[in-house]
Parts: C-alpha cells; structure tokens; sequence
C-alpha cells in the first residue's frame, strides 16, 4: 500500500474508533487536510458545544472504512 | 456589528423559498454525549430566523436573528445577522464564523435527501461577507464560493472512489454483493451532488467558472468539476460491467465446482454400489463355504459321535473287569495283611521265649 493510502487508511481508522470528539484534536490527530475532506464528503459531521467545536464519526464512513480495511 | 451569510440550498426548481417544509427544529448540536446544547431554530414572518440557545434551567434564550435579504433562483438564499458569540471559541456567529451546524438545519427548511442520507451530507462551509452581496451579480462572490467547494468536492469523491477501489480489488473484496453496492452508492452520492451543484454551475450568474474560462484557476477548478463527474459515472459503469462479469465468472466458477463435486459424488455413489454387489457376493460367497464347512464338521461330528458310542458301549464290561480286579486285589491285600500278622505273633513268640530262657 503507498504511503498516502495508508495516511488516509490510518485517518478513516482514528475517526471510526474514536467515534467523536473536538475539532482541535481531531487536526492534531489526523491534519487539517483530511479533516476537511472528511468534513466535506460527510465522513465527519461538525457540531458545538456552547465552548468548542465538536465532530463525530458518520454512518458513511463506518461503512467505507469497513469496505476498505 | 453587521454580517453577511449567504448559503446555498440544494434546489431544482425556483420556488422563492415561500413554501418550507417546516417551521421549526430543536436539536441537540454537541457531539459529545455529557455536554449536550440544544439549539431551537423558528421561522419567523416564513422566512426570518430566530435561533435560540437552551440554559442549564431549560429555558431557551434567543441567541441571534437572522433577517432574509434576498433570494436567486439557483438556490442562493441572503440572511443578516448581529455578531453574537457565546464564548470565544465556541457557538458563535460573526464575520468569519458561522455554525455549519446551523447551516445544515436551515437546509432541512426547504431540502429532502435524495441521494443520501441526511446523517450523510456533505457540509460545505457558509459564504461570509462583511457587506451584503448581490447575489444575482455575474460571477458574485458567493456564486463562486459554492463552485469552489463543489470542485473540491469532487476531488475529493474521486479521491476516496480510487482509494476504495484499490483497497477492495487488494483484499478481493469485490466478490461481496455488500462491496459492490456500496461503491456504486459512493458513485450515486457524488452523482446526487452533481444533480443540484449543476444548477450552479450552469446558472447564467457563472460566466467565469467553465472549462473554456480565460481565467486559468477557474478553468482548473471547472476541469476538475467535469473531469470529476465523468470519472464517477466511468467508474459506476465499468464496475457495474466489471461486477456483472464477474459476477457471472463466479456463478460460472461455482456451476464448474458444483458439476465437479457433482460428478465425485456420481463416482462414489458408482464405486459404492460396485463395493456393495462385491459384498453381497462375497456374502454369498461366505454363505455357501461355511454351509460347507459346516457339512464336513457335520459328518466328522456324528462320525466322533459314533465312535464316542462305541466306547461308551465299551466302558461298563471294562468296569466290571476293573470291579473284579480290584476284588481280587482286595482279597489278596487280606491275605497278606493276615500273614504279616502272623509273622508278627511268632515274632514275639520267639522273644518271649528268648527272654525266659536268659532270666534261667
């Protein structure tokens, strides 16, 4: 597998297991790009607290990442 | 102070947004579970929002008002709205920030899901200005905003339909009936988009965002936006070729298998009948020898019978011998007994008689 489709692979595999959490961390975890590609392709959905940004995992992209893993 | 959003609402037809499809929503927008905030959006006059924010004591407060500005036929509808924030961080609407979250509600007022799931949907980011757009300008901010987030969008999709193809053709997933619907639902999604995004891109307002553009970024980004759409609808039609070929290469392979399996199954059902008329006739067979056999133990049976006869016949006349031998025997041992007696007396007749003439 090349390198980027392992990124990607490894970015799928952090947002299916850690289910939700704040924006913050999930670009610390998986950078800025994929975060907005997941964002974009309904992979990961945005949301609020009355303090923070949040996000959670989408059904979408439980079932890609089932069929690419 | 003053902002300015403009959003885009997926839309085939031009209904001037008079007719919505609800005219209010609560929801809980935290993805965290232990921190729930529930937002309250209502229509206000039909086509104003008020968006309340819910207190610890349950109550909710009016967070912002969004006032409509003006609509387009190609989906672009224009609020305003007074720079609120919560925190600093958080929930909040100025001139950069504007709750996706918020956007994505006011779409629920007047789009379905067609081709997706609502939990599903892309989330393109608002288009923000510090001034109010015209938004039915020739190649106006906003118009452009919404071409650039589709182009992205189908990078993107193009993207992630490489990479699970590559992935699945790796494992050998692409047998799965489950693996190939999913990829053609991939296809749909991105094909959904291009549905109501080509009202965008086709709108009379887009004069600069085309693949014939002078403008060379744009004409990058209107490349992306067909080279991305003909690449989906490729794919969708060669993996449904691939998936019907293969498809009946595995109903071939398991008819050839099955006819395989069939014709061991004929062969041992053939070696078995062969294997139990070898029995039978080796039963029979064995039947008849031991009939044979039992006939010749038969006769040497009754021939040591006859013979067992003749001496048990034989056995009272040699008994009575032995009866008259042992009498014999008997009467002789008396004889003997009586004379050793006797020998016995004169013995000690003798030694008396020694004895007597000593003493003289």
């Amino acid at each position: 597998m090349e390198k980027q489709d392992l990124r990607r692979l490894n970015a799928l595999q952090y947002i299916v297991d850690t289910k939700y959490g704040y924006v913050g961390e999930l670009i610390i975890n998986i950078g800025e790009v994929f975060a907005n590609e997941f964002v974009s392709l309904g992979f990961v959905i945005m949301g609020y607290t009355r303090d923070d940004k949040t996000w959670r995992v989408s059904e979408l992209a439980k079932r890609y990442y089932s069929v690419v893993s | 102070m003053k902002c300015h959003v403009v959003l885009w609402i997926p839309t085939l037809v031009y209904t001037g947004f008079d007719e919505p499809l609800i005219t209010q929503v609560e929801r809980n927008i935290s993805d965290i579970p232990e921190k729930e905030f529930f937002v309250k959006l209502e229509l206000v006059n039909g086509k104003d929002f008020c968006i309340s924010i819910r207190n610890d004591d349950g109550n909710y407060i009016t967070f912002v008002e969004l006032e409509r500005v003006s609509v387009s036929w190609n989906g672009l509808i224009q609020y305003t709205y007074k720079s609120t924030s919560a925190k600093e961080k958080g929930f909040r609407f100025t001139t950069t920030e504007f709750p996706t979250a918020i956007y994505h509600l006011i779409k629920s007022f007047y789009h379905v899901h067609d081709f997706h799931d609502a939990d599903a949907d892309s989330t393109f980011r608002p288009y923000l200005s510090d001034g109010k757009v015209d938004i039915k300008a020739e190649n106006n901010g906003a118009i452009l905003h919404y071409l650039r987030m589709y182009s992205e969008f189908m990078s993107n999709s193009v993207r992630n339909l490489q990479f699970a193809i590559r992935s699945v053709r790796e494992n050998k997933k692409l047998i799965q009936p489950d693996t190939r619907s999913f990829i053609q639902k991939l296809c749909l999604f991105a094909k959904g988009y291009e549905v109501y995004m080509g009202v965008l891109y086709r709108s009379k307002y887009n004069t600069i965002c085309k693949t014939s553009s002078s403008v060379r970024d744009w004409r990058h980004i209107a490349c992306n936006i067909e080279n991305g759409m003909n690449y989906v609808r490729t794919i969708e039609q060669e993996y449904g070729e691939y998936n019907q070929q293969t498809f009946v290469e595995d109903v071939e392979q398991e008819a050839l298998s099955s006819l395989k399996s069939a014709r061991w199954s004929i062969g041992l059902g053939w070696g078995s009948v062969v294997l139990g008329v070898a029995s039978i006739v080796s039963a029979i067979l064995s039947i008849n020898l031991a009939n044979k056999v039992s006939q010749r133990s038969s006769l040497e049976l009754q021939q040591v019978a006859g013979s067992l006869k003749q001496n048990i016949g034989t056995i009272p006349s040699e008994i009575s011998i032995i009866n008259t031998k042992l009498d014999s025997l008997s009467r002789k041992s008396i004889q003997s007994s009586e004379i050793m007696n006797e020998i016995v007396k004169r013995q000690w007749t003798i030694i008396h008689r020694l004895d007597g003439k000593g003493e003289e």
